[in-house]
């Protein structure tokens, strides 16, 4: 069971320091152009150089190194000329879980997360009899003799039923692309940053009824790095360092392949355990929060993270609120999240909670940012983060 | 394919929606797998389900990821009534009239491609038919 007293002991007490990014349009336009500039391993690389420059740390002060889950710990380590007390591999939210652990126990004190992909020209396919994922989520490729695979695909069913017993339409899901990618517009690394009205949206090609080409995210290139110390060595290096307050977690997979906890219940189950866990930890709630970062391959995991995760009862209100984009109440996915910034699976959304924390988010800085969550629900694994800085 | 799915292809060759169900706790087991969720056991029988079920949710491909299906297509995940939820081409009624919890039917459909698949239609669209 939960030791609300362990997990607390844990808050605030390691930091993030450092962040790096590739340069997502550039890279985008040279694939668009059919170059290929660098593989998965260089845009980590890139981005894991930037982190440091970030935080002042050097290379061989790093002692722990936690690999995404498109790169090779070995060949990493071998790339970035490392070697370390610790290493792993691990997704965007598990990265952070892991380095925090490993801080904590003292299997090192500098710990480096870097991740890397070069899914664009690297063709990866995200549907089909090959689709990307299969060998962890059999439902991914499963159902291949009729037809369905691919994330987006289970997703949209999720939606088809979602829709139907929510009253939430078509149009209301567009304000998600729509808000992101107004935040898009205000920062320069984001990919697609040319203006979105409902009426491009609704223009756009169904991918899988009732998604449509906004509703997905990007397939684009980059990097990205993160740099996590202990809170007492973040203060040595003066830079401004950004707390993690509060961890919440929870596996749902029993039937994960029959689909029933996605189409029957929306995980929203397992989104319940996690938002207990994490806010309590923090020792905040939803009302707290003055930035959120939300898992977004597609659009309608925005509605089911905001009602999950207690933001609001009836999704739809807040969607069509205009709270979520641009000088809203709830600022949601403010680099643009994955649907029009980056897709770097949620990697780039630990930065950008970084980047408001520290107040560095330029034209889309929320003012005054002083609690940002993170929350990823992807198949029933959910996961939410709470990063804060001290006032 | 996983080491237990082959018996259920064989049936579906052969016109029968058969799943695994444990010989413990009568629980089925979808997709087919080495041991019961529900109560650890092994010993399962392939016991045959009434073909019947209802509409959960659905979903229009009109984007082609495999050149042997044309889009657009329809795919549905149905309950059955005897509990586990399964995955089919919704055939012989168009997008437009499906309702969420509407009744469907298993049909086989002789083999177009490389296997026989267990299909769904609506309970109402089959009994026009016959
Ligand atoms: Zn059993």
């Amino acid at each position: 069971m939960p030791d609300p007293d362990r997990l607390a002991a844990l808050r605030d007490t390691v930091a993030i320091v450092g962040v790096g990014e590739t340069d997502y349009p550039a890279d985008y336009a040279r694939a668009r152009r059919g170059e290929r500039y660098q593989d998965a391993y260089g845009y980590a690389a890139i981005a894991f150089r930037r982190a440091l420059n970030d935080c002042g740390l050097s290379r061989n002060q790093i002692d722990g190194l936690i690999a995404g889950p498109s790169l090779a710990g070995e060949r990493l380590g071998e790339v970035l000329g490392m070697d370390v007390r610790w290493a792993d591999q691990a997704d965007a939210v598990q990265a952070m879980l892991k380095a925090a652990m490993a801080i904590h126990t003292g299997v090192a004190e500098c710990v480096a997360l870097v991740y890397g992909n070069d899914q664009r020209t690297g063709g990866t396919a995200y549907g089909g009899p090959n689709a990307m994922g299969g060998d962890r989520h059999l439902a991914y490729t499963y159902y291949a003799p009729w037809g369905l695979t691919s994330q987006g695909a289970l997703y949209a069913l999720l939606a088809n039923r979602y829709l139907a017993i929510t009253g939430l339409t078509e149009r209301d899901l567009g304000q998600v692309a729509l808000a992101q990618r107004a935040f898009a517009g205000l920062n320069p690394n984001a990919v697609m940053r040319e203006p979105l009205t409902m009426d491009d949206y609704l223009a756009g090609r169904y991918i899988c009824e009732p998604l449509r080409l906004y509703d997905y995210c990007l397939v684009n290139d980059g990097g990205v790095a993160l740099i996590v110390t202990t809170v007492e060595r973040a203060r040595a290096l003066n830079r401004p360092a950004v707390l993690l307050r509060g961890i919440g977690r929870s596996d749902h997979n029993r039937e994960a392949t029959s689909l029933r906890p996605r189409l029957e219940q929306f995980y929203r189950p397992a989104q319940r355990q996690a938002a207990e866990q994490v806010y309590a930890m923090a020792g905040l709630g939803p009302s707290d929060v003055d930035v959120l970062q939300v898992y977004d391959s597609f659009s309608i995991h925005v509605p089911l993270a905001l009602e999950g995760f207690g933001f609001c009862a009836d999704a739809a209100k807040l969607l069509n609120s205009g709270d979520l984009g641009p000088g809203g109440r709830l600022p949601v996915n403010t680099s643009g999240g994955h649907l029009s910034g980056s897709y770097m699976q949620g990697w780039g959304h630990q930065v950008e909670c970084v980047r408001q924390l520290r107040e560095e988010a330029g034209d889309r800085q929320i003012p005054g940012a002083r609690t940002a969550q993170y929350i990823s629900d992807v198949a029933g694994k959910v996961t939410s983060l709470i990063y804060g800085v001290r006032p | 394919m996983n080491l237990f799915d082959e018996p259920y292809w064989q049936y579906a060759e052969a016109g029968e929606l058969r799943l695994q169900q444990c010989v413990a706790c009568a629980s089925f087991r979808y997709p087919p797998a080495p041991i019961c969720p529900e109560c650890l056991t092994e010993e399962h029988d392939w016991a045959a389900l009434s073909g019947q079920g209802s509409l959960l949710a659905w979903t229009v491909f009109h984007r082609q990821y495999f050149p042997d299906i044309p889009v657009p297509y329809l795919v549905g995940a149905v309950v059955t009534a005897e509990g586990p939820i399964l995955i089919g081409n919704i055939v012989g009624l168009p997008a437009a009239d499906l309702t969420h919890g509407m009744p469907m039917s298993a049909v086989f459909p002789p083999s177009t491609g490389s296997r026989r698949l267990c299909q769904w239609t609506s309970r109402s669209s089959l009994e026009h038919r016959t």
